[in-house]
C-alpha cells in the first residue's frame, strides 16, 4: 500500500493516470467499431508504424509526437483506401506495414546511436515520457471522440452493420471511415507513449471482445466498452503502482483477466 | 402514368470495366420489375448503379416523376451482413432512416415507423430481441423492415404533405431477398411485396433467380445474360417469346402464368 500512496503523491503518475484514462475511453469507443468491421488489426499495424515514425523523428531530431501522428494518420487512411478498392487485402497491408516499420525503427535507432532502452521505450511505453502537452492532447482527443460518437451514432451503426446499405442511403461511407481511421491513429499515437507500441492495440481490441461476449445491444455495448477500457486501465495502473511493475503490461493483463471472466460468464449463461 | 426510372443505352460495370452494355428499360410508377439472369450476368451491378453506389459508365439513367435518392430503399443480399451482429432488432431497423436528416422526424415517429415496418414483415414481437437470436429467414425479414422504415415515417413539420412526399419510399430495390427462406416465408414475402406495390403504390425492382415466381408476381421482366440484355417487357410478353418460353417450360410448366395459354402457342415471337 505504501507504493500506491507514493505513486499518488507523484504528479507524473497522476498525470499518466489521467491521460491514460482519457485515452482508454477513446480506445474502447473506437475499438468496438474497428472490431465489428474486421479492422481490429488496423490498430496493431498503426502502433508499429508509430514505432517506426518515432525512430525517424528521433533520428532527424523532429518533434516525435507530431511527426508520428501525421505518419500514422496518413498510414491509416492509405490502408483503408487501398483495402476498400481491393488493391491490397487489409491483413496483408497491415503485415507489410508492421514488418517494414519495425525494421526501420530498429535500423534508425542503431544508426542514431540510440540505446536499446530507447527502443524498448517505443515498444513497451514509458510513463515518465508523458508531458502536460500529452495530457492536454488526450483531453482534446477524448472530447472529439465522444462528440463524434454522439453526433454520428446512427451513421456509425448503419455503416458498421451494412456498409452497402449505408451507401445506398446516401451516407458518405468513405468520409466516416476516414474519420474513424484518423481518430484511431491519434488514439494509438497518444496511447503508445504510455503503454508501448506492442501493448496499445490490446487496449483497443480487448474491451470490444469482452463486450461482445455479454451484450447484444449496440448502444449498451458502445458505452460498456468505454467503461470497461477505463476500469481496466485504472485497475492496471493501480496494480502496476502496487507491485512496481510495468504499467503497460499490467493494464494488458488486467484486460486479459477481465476478458477471460467475460468468456466464463457467457459460458455459464449458456449452461 | 409517369416514368419513374428510365435507362437508354446504359453501360454498367466496376472500375471502368463494362459488364453490361446497351441496356434499355423504362419503368412507370407502380411497376414491379423482376431482373432475372444467370450468376455473373451483372444484375447486382445494375442495382448498385441505380442506387448510386457504382457510377454509370455510359448512356443515360434518369429518375423521373420527381424521384430523389432518399426515396429509394434497398434490401441487399443477406451475405453482406454479419449474422451475429451485437444489436437489438429495433436498433438495426432504425438504421433505415440513417440517411435522412435527424431533425426531420422525432424519436417517437421513428419508433412508430419501425414498429409499423416490423408489423408489415410479421415480426413486431421481435423488436426487442437480439438480431443474432433470429433465424436466417427472420433476419432477411428484418432487412426488409429496415428498408421499409422510410415508407412509414411521418415527418415532424408544419407542412406534413410536402416533406412526406420528399421522404417516403417510392422505389424499393431488392437483391435476391428470397435466398435462404423456406417456402412459407417466401410466399409471405411475395405477398408483402405485392401489397406494397398494389396498395402503397411503391415501384419495385427485384433481382431473383426464381423465374417461376417472377412471372407470377412481376408486371415487367428484364432478362440478362453474359451477352447483355436479352429481353425487357411485360411478364406476359416474356412468356410468349422464344427465350422466355424456353426458360419457363424448363422451370415451371407449360402454361402462361398471366393468361393461362399453352406456351407453345406463342413461341417464336421476339
Amino acid at each position: 500500500m505504501e507504493g500506491l500512496s507514493q505513486s499518488f503523491s507523484d504528479p507524473l503518475f497522476c498525470r499518466s493516470l489521467a491521460a491514460g484514462a482519457l485515452i482508454a475511453v477513446c480506445a474502447g469507443l473506437i475499438g468496438i467499431n474497428l472490431v465489428l468491421r474486421h479492422y481490429a488489426m488496423l490498430s496493431d499495424g498503426l502502433t508499429h508504424v508509430g514505432i517506426g515514425a518515432m525512430s525517424v523523428a528521433v533520428f532527424l531530431h523532429w518533434a516525435p509526437i507530431w511527426f508520428t501522428m501525421v505518419v500514422c494518420v496518413v498510414a491509416a487512411i492509405l490502408l483503408l483506401r487501398l483495402s476498400e478498392r481491393g488493391v491490397i487485402r487489409s491483413d496483408s497491408g497491415i503485415a507489410l506495414m508492421t514488418a517494414s516499420a519495425l525494421a526501420i525503427a530498429l535500423v534508425l535507432t542503431q544508426f542514431s546511436g540510440g540505446s536499446e532502452d530507447q527502443f524498448e521505450d517505443f515498444l513497451f511505453g514509458d510513463m515518465l515520457s508523458l508531458s502536460s502537452l500529452d495530457l492536454a492532447l488526450a483531453a482534446l482527443l477524448c472530447l472529439c471522440v465522444i462528440a463524434t460518437f454522439l453526433l454520428c451514432y446512427r451513421k456509425f451503426l448503419s455503416i458498421t452493420f451494412d456498409a452497402t446499405f449505408a451507401r445506398a442511403c446516401g451516407i458518405k461511407v468513405g468520409r466516416y471511415n476516414t474519420l474513424l481511421a484518423v481518430l484511431a491513429a491519434v488514439t494509438v499515437v497518444l496511447g503508445m507513449r504510455l503503454l508501448g507500441g506492442l501493448l496499445m492495440s490490446a487496449v483497443i481490441i480487448f474491451p470490444a471482445l469482452a463486450g461482445m461476449q455479454l451484450i447484444h445491444n449496440y448502444k449498451v455495448l458502445t458505452i460498456f466498452t468505454a467503461l470497461y477500457a477505463l476500469a481496466c486501465f485504472v485497475g492496471g495502473m493501480l496494480v502496476s503502482a502496487l507491485l512496481g511493475l510495468s504499467c503497460g503490461a499490467c493494464v494488458v493483463l488486467v484486460n486479459l483477466v477481465c476478458l477471460l471472466a467475460c468468456f466464463a460468464i457467457k459460458h455459464l449463461r449458456q449452461v | 402514368m409517369n416514368t419513374i426510372l428510365s435507362c437508354h443505352d446504359g453501360v454498367f460495370g466496376h472500375e471502368g470495366n463494362p459488364q453490361l452494355e446497351t441496356i434499355n428499360f423504362e419503368l412507370v410508377c407502380g411497376d414491379y420489375l423482376c431482373i432475372v439472369g444467370e450468376n455473373g450476368s451483372g444484375k447486382t451491378t445494375l442495382l448498385e448503379t441505380i442506387l448510386g453506389i457504382l457510377p454509370l459508365l455510359g448512356g443515360k439513367l434518369d429518375f423521373g416523376d420527381g424521384l430523389n435518392a432518399s426515396q429509394i430503399s434497398y434490401v441487399p443480399q443477406q451475405n453482406h451482413i454479419m449474422h451475429n451482429f451485437p444489436a437489438k432488432v429495433l436498433e438495426l431497423v432504425q438504421t433505415g432512416s440513417a440517411g435522412l436528416p435527424r431533425r426531420d422526424f422525432s424519436k417517437t415517429d421513428l419508433n412508430r415507423a419501425c414498429h409499423a415496418a416490423l408489423a408489415a414483415v410479421g415480426l413486431i414481437s421481435a423488436a426487442h430481441l437480439s438480431f443474432s437470436a433470429l433465424s436466417g429467414g427472420e433476419q432477411q425479414r428484418i432487412l426488409m423492415a429496415r428498408a421499409l422504415v422510410c415508407a412509414f415515417l411521418k415527418p415532424q413539420t408544419k407542412d406534413p404533405s410536402a416533406t412526406q412526399a420528399q421522404m417516403a419510399t417510392r422505389l424499393l430495390i431488392l437483391d435476391e431477398p428470397m435466398n435462404g427462406l423456406d417456402p412459407k416465408f417466401k410466399q409471405s414475402l411475395y405477398d408483402l411485396i405485392d401489397r406494397l406495390c398494389d396498395k402503397q403504390g411503391l415501384t419495385i425492382i427485384m433481382v431473383t433467380h426464381d423465374v417461376n415466381s417472377a412471372v407470377r408476381h412481376a408486371s415487367k421482366i428484364l432478362l440478362l445474360d453474359e451477352q447483355g440484355q436479352r429481353f425487357f417487357g411485360s411478364a406476359h410478353q416474356f412468356q410468349h417469346t422464344r427465350i422466355g418460353n424456353e426458360i419457363i417450360r424448363d422451370s415451371c410448366g407449360s402454361h402462361c402464368a398471366v393468361c393461362g395459354m399453352e406456351l407453345d402457342a406463342g413461341a417464336g415471337e421476339e
